[in-house]
């Protein structure tokens, strides 16, 4: 028998945030839009870089690489990613293409879960070894939380 | 983290629910093309949709689940999409529109459905409502028949699976006592669906009524835990499937009080556990649902467990097919 109360991904754990803070689940989504149908091609790298929310902080759990194709829909690709949080490099590399770790129900598990403080600077480095060109999209996606002092939040 | 039960908070009784939202509904409201493989693609974005809560209950929302339905950039030319959430404030709980899809595959190439876990989970007030935003959406449809032939079947819906928390708890939902123990058991409940989704197999003529079917629970408490339907994919049900669907049902507790708002997708409600690569005359519904019915239900002695079965089936299939629901849980015995 499965464990009847709770579910697969983290749902039905009876989660307790610290005291005196409320957590919200929340994503950062970075999209690389595909310019005039030619993707990322491959040995090029992109660069993307935003803070992340100056009113909380944030709580890495998961990481996904989805790429769209207009046939298969969500599906994997082959890259080299790094993460730098704050110019210190947190390293995921050479990524498989397999499509079960980059579709929205079953995200790569970073572990432990990585804490970002307020305002800290992303930066993404994203090293295409792919050479395929059908897809509409690539994402990255950072599951977590924020994590919010109490007042007004469900 | 650990695994522990799921806990109801003092004086409330959970139940699981499902809020549907029909995205076919959008086909009168924005223009939609057809993309060359029986599906249809929606050429602008829809913003600002809602599903508003059913009076008086909170709602804690767990999963997002796209069946038989994509969200995200659908051709090449189109820019970065996907479901855009907010939440009971209003706030983006995305910072970004994120594609979502209905299936992906195993390690093994199996295919799997894709449903987005909310942790932690969103909660609204009573008589609030679920926002959001879809950016490029694909619908699908039973495939026996082009997807602009309006006797065709709409197969795609959004699902927001979730727990419905009342106030004050039904003297039903007690945890299990003492000096009782639980042993595990299994109703079963065939179904036979020979009837279309449309009254003679033609729109205009509206859709066909459900039918119940029920099984009696008898002699002991039950808590039902998982559903697992096996049905039957001969003769075919949906070319162009790996994991076809043939009924929607709504189920309901044992007060036969709905547990979701709308008739849900058969495979959106099966087990995770109900996959297997073994095809065949009878193969599982492959296309999990985890987590719909968290927390358990409880049907007392004597009372039914019932499902609404509205058909699926578009007038080139309604040979008759077969459906096994299994009802798995566990029996409460007097010790």
């Amino acid at each position: 028998m499965w464990n009847s109360y709770g579910t697969y991904a983290l749902n039905g754990i009876p989660y307790k945030p610290p005291p005196g803070f409320d957590d919200l689940s929340f994503d950062y989504v970075f999209n690389l839009p595909v310019v005039n149908g030619v993707a990322l091609p491959a040995g090029q790298s992109v660069t993307l870089e935003t803070f992340t929310d100056q009113g909380s902080a944030f709580l890495c759990y998961g990481f996904e690489l989805p790429r769209w194709s207009d046939v298969v829909g969500l599906y994997g690709y082959n890259a080299t990613v790094q993460l730098y949080v704050n110019d210190e490099a947190m390293s995921i590399g050479d990524l498989d293409t397999a499509s079960a770790w980059s579709n929205q129900s079953s995200p790569i598990p970073v572990f432990p879960v990585r804490y970002l403080a307020p305002g800290t600077l992303l930066r993404i480095v994203v090293t295409s070894l792919d050479s395929q060109t059908d897809y509409a999209n690539f994402a990255i996606v950072l599951r977590g939380l924020k994590r919010m002092q109490k007042g007004g939040v469900l | 983290m650990t695994f522990a039960e799921y806990q109801t908070p003092a004086g409330y009784r959970d139940t699981p629910f499902i809020y549907v939202y029909d995205p076919n509904t959008l086909r009168n409201l924005f223009p939609f093309v057809a993309d060359g493989n029986d599906q249809l693609v929606c050429t602008q974005p829809v913003t600002n949709q809602s599903v508003r809560l059913l009076y008086g209950e909170q709602f804690i929302l767990r999963r997002v689940n796209p069946s038989f339905l994509s969200i995200g950039p659908q051709l090449v030319s189109d820019p970065p999409g996907g479901l855009k959430l907010r939440d009971a404030l209003n706030r983006d709980r995305f910072s970004d529109p994120r594609p979502l899809t209905a299936t992906s595959f195993d390690i093994t190439g199996y295919p799997m459905n894709c449903d987005l876990p909310m942790a932690p989970e969103m909660a609204w007030p009573v008589n609030s409502q679920m926002l959001f935003s879809l950016y490029g959406i694909k619908l699908r449809f039973n495939q026996q028949v082009p997807a602009t032939d309006p006797n065709t079947v709409p197969l795609s819906q959004l699902l927001f699976q979730g727990v419905r928390r009342f106030l004050n708890p039904a003297p039903d939902n007690r945890p299990l006592q003492k000096g009782w123990e639980e042993r595990y058991y299994v109703y079963p409940l065939p179904i036979t669906i020979d009837w279309p989704y449309w009254q003679g197999g033609l729109a205009a003529n509206g859709q066909s009524e459900p039918r119940r079917f029920y099984v009696n629970v008898q002699n002991w408490d039950f808590e039902l835990l998982e559903i697992r339907s096996y049905f039957n994919f001969s003769p075919v049900i949906c070319s162009g499937f790996a994991a076809p669907e043939c009924a929607r049902v709504v189920l309901y507790d044992w007060s036969l009080t709905a547990l979701m708002n709308a008739p849900v997708n058969l495979n959106a409600i099966n087990s995770v556990l109900n996959m297997s690569p073994t095809g065949g005359l009878y193969a599982p519904g492959v296309f999990a649902g985890s987590g719909a019915l968290c927390p358990s239900i409880i049907y007392p002695n004597r009372s039914n467990i019932a499902v609404d079965v509205y058909s699926m089936l578009n007038r080139n299939n309604v040979a008759s097919h077969a459906i096994l629901m299994l009802f798995i849980g566990r029996r409460r015995w007097a010790t």
